[in-house]
């Protein structure tokens, strides 16, 4: 059968090597480096169990303020617009605008920024061990107007962000967990670890960090596989030879495609039975759920396979696998570093690679269940058009209507 | 090989199997201001972009350099003409690293001019970054014969990176934007030695088993 | 380097009053001793030497003992598919070591394969060559990779591509060739240094019997000034072309010899018989059969045997297809496929 012809053919091929090689990486520095301890149940009289970021206008608004009014002192304002640190110096007419909402902000009037020289820093700052310290500095007294609204302060907070150039700690993503955090409490911290433990049979925790970690790798080497295995038909000029045989064009990419996505599947499935395995052997006493991590595995990973092997498939037919290659990649790198400045509750519609890098959170998560659920289906759904595309686009190759957009970045063939 | 016939080869080269892949490396060089500040950074700031994104026009450049003759046809009949194939080979690795290196000159002098606290030291370190990258994806492409492999490999070193961070010792490729610079050193020699490595491996390989 | 082109460039010419020069110069040493003065190697010696050569792909044994002499001329390598042919025409262009043995190639030894790949040129078996460059280009790029003077690279593309009926499609891409095209481009390339030697790998197969025709004319006018080696599986080709054969089979060679005496061993070991049909698988069975004409109920089938076959048989004139066959017969190969 021709499906378990195509598998093989790929399980034997050196590309599906260093995919498997790859995969068992991750897991083993990653998700097998992560899973040495089991999670300790919290102690009542702790000094300590962290923080949690929460949304508390009477914590935020001055905190957030005195950071707008510190970094505008300072010159210097530290934004994340596509994941990575950008030191972001303004304009004089962005610097004056600013200014503006300053003074709606604090009652620090325009002049009194422009002119004050004594500034030090001051504000929040993260410890090396994640605890936050405040550091007295020397900045305008703050009197924040008592008629302005929340509403009104996060809209001002805003239209900061947006003359900064987007994220900035002002944002709408980042200013809760920047300016807003309250210690946990003993109670807030136990129910963290029931829900851990009742809701996710743990197993469900580890199920989204081990999707985490595989997500990253799965969003593009399975470009590398399908490209690689096209591009041998084309150099091998087995081309012709496929083409005038008497199956659809439709059957054979769908069964290229299919048993593409199938085999790489398959790490992938060894990899969560280690995972079960591993979290099963540091939790013996507690009841865990056997199928979360394989059912997550299924539901997370699979479109993220499929789109990038539909990407490697659809873009070598129209144009070259090189070109493929440089396309999957360039969409990994906008997927995983728009997301790399938030690892939890960061998923939207259309993101592409999904974070989640951490054991707890679980209501984040739930929270974003539903956008989960379109994201995913939309994925799924796209890939499979984009399949259907590349049938078409082969259908026509093999009647001679169509032969590839000429690109020279190509492989040489005759 | 005199100068003239030298410089003819590699014009026609650069015509017909560099421009494509000097594109998409300018197109990652243009890129990296829009994603990353290049802007009064200091330091370890300022090795960030040049570590992190305008290394891998180092993939971009180096590992095609065996690519136009991935046809074994096309390869054999390379081969046999007086003018060596491994010698075209290494005049299209000399002018790619050449060009990589005018990249990173380029780019760090814009840093420069935009007040980031860039030095010599940061086009260095940037540059061994994303030389060790190709070295590597050149290599793999060599061994396996398949620019895809190549790719692949030196993509998934990238990544490894992020994972690893320190725990890769003197190949970490990000070091200088933790402020350690010795790593640099080692990076350029182990390019040096996988390039010669290959260049041994296929001269072997093309005679006695490929 | 350009002095040693041209050094190289005069002694190919020089070889050419090579009988003129020995008529005025009589002592011969005196004679010798210039050609090293003008090419530091022996030009005089216009042969190759392939002295016992063993050739082994990991453990398979492709080429068995080879020993044979090429003279200046056409010299036809003919062979099953498979025979060892291509191996043994890459290992003459230095793309394959061998593992056993030594080739000398007009007086150099096979070590120095970069002076061997000045005097030769190659046209492999399937011809490939950057599909996006143009015919021009291919030939620029060709003659600057042989090491040649850019003038004169172009004085001779001009007149190859004229020789070869290019001319008009020189600024045509490489992939827009047809087969014929592309064939005539690599004959085109491979003469471009005017080599000494030229090694043309199974250049007709897949070609019209027109274009192939065209081929071996080609082929022979270049013969008359250098030593072309043609490997083949089509006995037509080494027929209309070469005087010198050998035969390969599994990695050996078979026979070597002119086309005449391969004739004169067949002689009187070729029959034709007229027969009915149904007798044909008996026929097959008992004899090798290379040829057959069905005219109606009746057969009439040309057949190779030691002895006069006792059916009623003529004996006929061998043509070089019996020779080959009979060749391969007496040598003990299984040719029982026949026709």
């Amino acid at each position: 059968m021709l499906f378990f012809k195509e598998c093989k053919k790929i399980i034997f091929s050196l590309v599906f090597g260093i995919y498997c090689i790859a995969l068992f990486g991750v897991y083993f520095t990653q998700f097998a480096n992560d899973c040495k301890n089991p999670m300790e149940k919290p102690v009542a009289g702790q000094a300590d169990y962290g923080t949690i970021a929460k949304e508390v206008p009477e914590i935020m608004m001055p905190s957030a303020i005195e950071g707008l009014v510190n970094e505008y002192l300072s010159g210097e304002f530290s934004a994340y617009p596509y994941g990575f640190y950008k030191c972001v110096k303004l304009k004089e007419k962005d610097k004056k605008k600013l200014a503006e909402i300053i003074t709606e902000l604090s009652g620090i009037s325009a002049e009194t920024l422009e002119n004050f020289d004594d500034y030090e820093p001051s504000g929040y700052i993260t410890k090396e061990d994640g605890s936050f310290v405040y550091i007295d500095g020397n900045i305008p007294e703050i009197n924040i107007p008592s008629t302005l609204t929340y509403e009104d302060f996060r809209e001002l907070m805003r239209k900061a962000d947006k003359i900064i150039g987007g994220g900035s700690k002002y944002s709408d993503e980042n200013i809760v967990g920047n300016f807003s955090r309250i210690p946990k409490t003993y109670e807030d911290a136990l129910a963290e670890y029931e829900q851990f433990c009742k809701e996710d049979k743990i197993t469900g925790a580890y199920a989204r960090l081990f999707c985490d970690y595989m997500g990253i790798v799965l969003s593009i080497l399975p470009v590398f596989v399908a490209v690689f295995l096209a591009e041998r038909d084309k150099k091998s000029s087995m081309e012709q030879l496929v083409y005038s045989r008497k199956i659809s064009s439709a059957k054979l990419i769908f069964t290229r495609y299919i048993s593409l996505v199938f085999t790489m599947m398959i790490p992938v499935c060894i990899t969560a039975l280690l995972a079960y395995a591993k979290v099963k052997s540091i939790y013996p006493d507690n009841a865990i759920d056997t199928l979360a991590i394989l059912k997550t595995a299924v539901y997370w990973l699979i479109p993220n396979i499929m789109a990038s092997s539909a990407v490697g498939m659809l873009v070598t037919e129209m144009i070259s696998g090189l070109i493929a290659i440089f396309v999957q990649s360039a969409w990994w790198f906008a997927s995983v570093f728009a997301s790399s400045g938030k690892l939890t509750g960061s998923i939207k519609n259309f993101t592409f690679v999904m974070r989640h890098n951490a054991l707890l959170g679980r209501d984040a998560f739930q929270k974003e269940w539903d956008i989960i659920i379109f994201n995913r289906i939309f994925f799924t759904v796209t890939s499979v058009l984009a399949i259907v595309l590349t049938a078409i686009l082969y259908e026509s190759k093999r009647r001679g209507v169509f032969n590839g957009f000429q690109v020279r970045v190509q492989n040489h063939r005759h | 090989m005199d100068f003239k016939s030298v410089s003819k080869i590699i014009g026609i080269n650069l015509k017909h199997h560099f421009l494509p892949h000097f594109i998409l490396s300018l197109i990652i060089a243009f890129l990296t201001p829009i994603i990353f500040g290049t802007s009064s950074l200091n330091a370890n700031e300022s090795a960030q972009p040049l570590e992190m994104l305008v290394s891998l026009t180092g993939i971009v450049l180096i590992t095609p350099i065996f690519l136009p003759e991935q046809n074994k046809n096309i390869r054999d009949f390379m081969r046999s003409k007086k003018i060596a194939y491994l010698a075209v080979c290494a005049l299209r690795l000399l002018y790619s690293v050449i060009c990589l290196a005018i990249i990173f000159g380029i780019f760090t002098g814009c840093m420069a001019y935009s007040e980031c606290a860039v030095t010599f030291r940061h086009f260095v370190g940037g540059f061994s970054s994303a030389l060790f990258l190709g070295a590597l994806g050149f290599c793999l492409a060599g061994i396996s014969g398949n620019a895809v492999i190549g790719y692949m490999s030196s993509m998934i070193y990238y990544i490894v990176n992020f994972a690893l961070k320190e725990d890769l010792k003197n190949y970490y490729l990000f070091s200088m934007s933790t402020g350690s610079f010795h790593e640099k050193y080692w990076l350029i020699f182990c390019s040096i030695g996988l390039f010669w490595m290959t260049f041994i491996y296929v001269g072997i390989a093309e005679k006695y088993f490929r | 380097m350009a002095e040693r082109l041209q050094q190289n460039f005069f002694a190919n010419h020089f070889a050419k009053v090579d009988k003129k020069l020995k008529s005025i110069v009589y002592d011969d040493s005196i004679a010798e001793r210039l050609c090293y003065f003008f090419e530091g190697n022996d030009w005089m010696e216009n042969k190759i030497e392939i002295c016992h050569v063993d050739k082994y792909y990991g453990r398979k044994k492709a080429l068995k003992n080879v020993t044979l002499t090429i003279n200046q001329g056409m010299f036809g390598l003919l062979g099953r598919n498979g025979a060892g042919k291509t191996t043994l025409m890459k290992c003459l262009a230095t793309l394959h070591s061998i593992q056993k043995g030594n080739i000398v190639v007009c007086g150099i030894p096979m070590k120095n394969a970069r002076e061997i790949r000045t005097i030769t040129g190659y046209l492999p078996q399937d011809f490939s060559m950057y599909p996006t460059m143009t015919v021009q280009e291919s030939l620029d790029y060709l003659g600057l990779l042989s090491g040649m003077e850019t003038s004169l690279c172009q004085k001779r593309t001009e007149m190859l591509l004229k020789r070869v009926n290019l001319i008009e499609h020189r600024h045509k891409k490489v992939k827009a060739l047809s087969g014929g095209m592309k064939r005539r481009l690599g004959i085109a390339q491979a003469l471009l240094h005017d080599p000494k030697v030229l090694i043309v790998d199974e250049p007709t197969a897949g070609l019209d019997p027109e274009e192939r025709i065209r081929f071996r004319n080609l082929l022979c006018e270049v013969a008359e000034e250098r030593i072309v080696i043609l490997s083949t599986h089509i006995v037509g080709d080494i027929e209309a072309t070469c005087e010198d054969i050998a035969i390969m089979h599994d990695g050996k060679i078979l026979w070597q010899g002119t086309v005449s005496e391969l004739l004169e061993n067949a002689y009187g070991k070729v029959f034709t018989v007229n027969i009915d049909k149904k007798y044909l698988p008996e026929i097959k069975k008992q004899f090798i059969v290379t040829g057959m004409l069905v005219q109606n109920e009746y057969v009439t089938v040309r057949i190779i045997s030691e002895n006069m076959p006792e059916i009623g048989a003529n004996p006929t004139e061998p043509n070089l297809e019996d020779a080959y066959m009979y060749c391969l017969y007496s040598n003990g190969c299984d040719v029982s496929g026949g026709v």
